[in-house]
């Protein structure tokens, strides 16, 4: 009786020791940053690293016949990693329009909708084993897998229409991380512009997490204040660094959310987590190894309750740091102003480094002209790339490529272009390298064609439009000696990369339920003429004697 | 010697054309989709010659439709440059007027004076359809000085630069090749019409069909060398035949195939593209003792059913018309013909304008006046077959002639 149950136990723990040993650490932060318009944006991370030091590669490399154990991370992750070869993989997904005049620009993709880009180990044999089976061969369908499996897990329509989609940057989105040097790699980059984020899409976000929603930081996700906010977005970010101490693979697992005081309260920014997120935390999470909230004090007046245990000084920007190791009764923060009313006349916003604005003008017929603004409003010039990338059926003309610095005409400040026409269905990319001189606000225009599709090619509401994804720049080292390629763009957390706003196109259209009346009425033309010719030059011509009285009556 | 007045009206004209291509109307019409499609745009031209000089395949993507030569032409011996491009243009108009006129006195009246030549050509010059396309600075117009150049050759019985050039054109419009028949049968037996067909000396055919596959070949190995590789077959070829680009034409592939079901694609490109191919045999067997009559109606008949047709292609027809004063007595319908075309005239334009600026028509507009525009081609064609064999009989009191 009481062996089996020994026995079993026995076999239970030696169950670790048989997979690879992995020294694993959970972190989770929350920023809580008040912005100058009143508005709070709340930024949680949850950072899970994983160190082989036996192998010293990230998951996709492991050995596959050997059983990968992790026991913070869950298994639908990891095994997505190593299925589909990838050792970096970021996948944002984001609702509402980030206004960085106001709200500055933190790190993380603020793309509007979703975006996802990873590389891809490239040259490598398909192991031909289960789950990656089909869909896994080659290096496309690895891309395909892995889009396909994320969608999965996070409930998002990210594989329909890959293949209008997808691209491969050749200058832009750089590896954050290393890459083994062992193996090509290869990047592969999607935006799904219409898609947004919702409450089926966080779910399953906590799911990943160690202690779910019931503890730590997580607690506060409230998806229904969440998705009340201003703008929200998550975001998974995987990197795998080739670190001293052997490979670290980081997985870091985001959420932001702008909520409104304002708004709420009526006329006043006073905040606290419990009228934020209708929350608080009650519990620390066991398995963190570290678990902090940090507020960034503004430069008015305020008062912070309860006082921090810690106050730290970056960049000149003072931030209180609680430690929320060791909760022991229910955990609020809130901050309070010295006044009744918040006055948004009184704010003064300090303009970003770099804004980038777009549009596209032009009626709906002949050609249109995509116009974008930079600006610079650093004191020394800066070496930019734009990168755009537009579904196949707008045509961009580059000849027609013009360049104004402060409404004066210049060519020079181009320095590369890197061009992809679209083949359908595949989309354009242009990549243009640009020296933005300084202080200064540069206009691009070019001149682009929207096509004509089939009719099976529209979308189901044909006359809402097309969303155009949006332009990226990344901010280069000015040295223009070093090759763009090499040097790591977007680098450090996707630090300084800016989005532009989406672009909603109105494509001509077709009459949707013509297709049967239009087949019948050009063939009948086309039948009509061939009949007619056919008559003319089959039948024969024979004279006929005409009795002069009777006309040409009995002719015919 | 005198400077005869007759001579002033082609030359007012093809001084207004250099002008107003000079003027900001040239711009303004130079994307419009009746006087340029994706295979003769002057903009995707200039597109291509950018890419190319920057080194980019411009025939990689699906923006350059040019024939190779084009583009060779263009990056080297004719700067698309405002002033350079009136002056080619109002040349090519001129050199294709020209070529009318010395058809015109080849096939009627070698020997009279050049009044009526002269009118002819006027008359091409004046054509809108044939204006239009040139103020946009479309490659059919220059297309169209190619063939017709092509055709005084055969004219003339100078069968090699004849086959040259028709080569030439097939790289930029492939339709063009199905002309070879009649053209050879105008070389061999001229350009007047004859009571009894000649005998054919099919080894001078033979000659003429092989030096005509002699140059197609050159001219595609010199394409492909331009170009650096095949891919230029798939995006000017392929296209006539595939039709990747849906933008809408006078022709009446584009909303047919917008419109067409994903699984019947095939079958109909395939239907549409040979289509014009089985008119070849019987019209020019049909009219042996007139292959320049037949050249005019297979003409016709490629302008009125090609995949990217543009106005120019219908002004040549019309053109062309000018050829035969023998048939006009003998057309059954000119009056419907003559609205047919008007209405589409207006309506074309119109409708155009009504989808696509204003806003306030749908795309089945367009269609419709497409439709009435193939109806007017095709009606032109049709009566202007039946005159054809018609006239070939000729009159006599209380004598009528029927079809049985």
């Amino acid at each position: 009786m009481h062996l089996p149950l020994a026995l079993l136990l026995l076999l239970l723990h030696t169950i670790p020791a048989l997979g690879t040993p992995q020294n694993e650490q959970f972190e989770e932060h929350l920023t809580l940053r008040p912005l100058p318009d009143g508005k709070v944006h709340a930024q949680f991370r949850f950072i899970t690293t994983v160190s082989d030091p036996l192998k010293g590669v990230p998951f996709d490399l492991a050995d596959r016949e050997e059983a990968l154990h992790t026991t913070l991370l869950p298994l639908s992750l990891t095994q997505l990693l190593r299925t589909y070869y990838t050792p970096e993989l970021h996948l944002s997904l984001n609702a509402g329009k980030w206004d960085p005049l106001r709200w500055g620009q933190p790190g993380g993709a603020l793309r509007t909708g979703a975006e996802m880009w990873a590389w891809v180990t490239d040259s490598r044999a398909p192991s031909g084993e289960g789950e990656g089976e089909g869909e896994g061969e080659g290096e496309g369908g690895r891309w395909q897998g892995l889009t396909n499996g994320l969608a999965g897990l996070f409930c998002a329509s990210l594989s329909s229409q890959m293949e209008q989609r997808t691209t491969s940057p050749r200058l832009a989105f750089r590896p954050e991380g290393d890459l083994p040097s062992y193996t090509p790699h290869k990047l592969y980059h999607a935006s799904h512009p219409s898609e947004s984020i919702c409450t089926e899409n966080l779910t399953p976000f906590l799911k990943l997490l160690p202690c779910k929603s019931r503890a730590g930081i997580a607690q506060l996700l409230n998806p229904h204040r969440a998705f009340d906010a201003d703008w929200h977005g998550m975001g998974v970010h995987v990197r795998w660094s080739n670190s001293s101490a052997g490979g670290e693979t980081e997985v870091r697992m985001e959420v932001g959310v702008v909520f409104d005081p304002v708004r709420v309260s009526g006329g006043k920014r006073e905040w606290s987590l419990k009228s934020l997120f209708d929350r608080t935390i009650t519990r620390s999470c066991p398995a963190a190894s570290s678990s902090v909230l940090t507020v960034q004090l503004p430069e008015e007046m305020h008062e912070l309750l309860p006082q921090p245990a810690k106050m730290l000084s970056s960049d000149g920007v003072f931030e209180a740091v609680y430690d929320l190791g060791s909760v022991g009764e229910e955990m609020d923060v809130g901050m309070r102003w010295l006044e009744d009313r918040f006055d948004y006349a009184t704010v003064r916003y300090t303009p970003p480094e770099l804004i980038i604005r777009r549009a596209l003008k032009g009626g709906s017929t002949g050609l249109s002209e995509l116009s974008v603004i930079l600006s610079n409003t650093r004191a020394e010039p800066r070496r930019v790339l734009y990168v755009e990338t537009l579904p196949w059926f707008i045509s961009l003309f580059l000849h027609t490529l013009q360049t104004e610095v402060d409404g004066v005409a210049r060519d020079d400040i181009i320095q590369s272009i890197s061009y992809l026409p679209p083949v359908s269905p595949k989309p354009t990319l242009l990549e243009i390298t640009l020296l933005l001189p300084a202080s200064s606000e540069v206009h691009l225009t070019m001149q682009a064609e929207k096509g004509f599709i089939r009719y099976t090619e529209h979308q189901p509401d044909a006359s809402r439009g097309w969303d155009l994804p949006a332009a990226v720049v990344f901010p280069l080292p000015l040295n223009a000696s070093s090759s763009p390629a090499k040097v790591a763009i977007g680098g450090g957390e996707g630090e300084g990369r800016i989005y532009s706003s989406t672009l909603l196109v109105d494509l001509p259209t077709p009459d949707f339920s013509m297709p049967y009346n239009v087949i019948i009425m050009s063939s009948t033309l086309v039948a009509l003429f061939f009949g007619s010719v056919f008559n003319c030059l089959t039948r024969r011509f024979v004279v006929l004697r005409m009795p002069a009285e009777k006309g040409k009556g009995k002719a015919s | 010697m005198p400077v005869r007045l007759p001579l002033l009206i082609p030359a007012f004209l093809l001084l207004l054309r250099f002008g107003l291509i000079l003027s900001p109307l040239s711009p303004w019409l130079r994307d419009d989709h009746q006087l340029a499609s994706p295979l003769t745009s002057f903009t995707r031209l200039k597109e291509g010659i950018w890419l190319f000089q920057k080194g980019i395949d411009p025939y990689h993507g699906g923006v350059f439709r040019h024939s190779p030569l084009t583009l060779a032409l263009f990056t080297t011996l004719i700067p698309p440059l405002p002033l350079v491009s009136a002056l080619v243009w109002t040349a090519a108009d001129g050199l294709a007027a020209w070529c009318l006129g010395e058809i015109w006195r080849a096939r009627i009246a070698p020997n009279a004076d050049e009044g009526r030549g002269l009118l002819l050509a006027s008359l091409y010059l004046a054509n809108p359809y044939n204006l239009g396309p040139t103020l946009a600075l479309s490659t059919s117009s220059l297309d169209n000085a190619l063939l017709l150049l092509s055709l005084r050759f055969a004219v003339l019985q100078r069968p090699s630069p004849a086959v040259l050039l028709l080569a030439l054109l097939s790289f930029s419009s492939l339709p063009a090749v199905l002309l070879l028949v009649p053209l050879v049968m105008i070389v061999l037996s001229g350009p007047r019409a004859t009571a009894v067909p000649r005998k054919v000396d099919l080894n001078a055919a033979g000659r003429a069909v092989g030096e005509f596959a002699l140059y197609t070949i050159a001219f595609a190995g010199a394409s492909t060398f331009v170009a650096g590789s095949w891919g230029w077959v798939l995006q000017t070829w392929g296209a006539t035949v595939m039709l990747p680009d849906l933008t809408p034409n006078p022709g009446l592939w584009w909303y047919f195939f917008t419109e067409m079901f994903d699984h019947y694609r095939p079958f109909f490109l395939l239907t549409f593209s040979l289509h014009p191919l089985i008119y070849v045999a019987p019209i020019c067997l049909k009219f042996q003792h007139d292959p320049l009559f037949a050249f005019f109606l297979l003409q016709g008949i490629i302008s009125t059913f090609k995949s990217y047709p543009t106005l120019s292609d219908a002004g040549l027809y019309v053109s062309l018309l000018g050829l035969f004063p023998e048939i006009y007595t003998y057309f059954r319908h000119p009056l419907v013909t003559a609205l047919l075309h008007l209405h589409a005239a207006v309506l074309l334009p119109l409708f155009h304008y009504l989808w696509l600026d204003a806003g306030t028509g749908n795309a089945n507009f367009f269609y419709a006046s497409t439709l009435v525009f193939g109806l007017a081609n095709g009606a032109t064609i049709v009566d202007s077959l039946w005159a054809g064999l018609r006239s070939t009989i000729g009159e006599k009191d209380g004598w009528d002639v029927v079809q049985l």
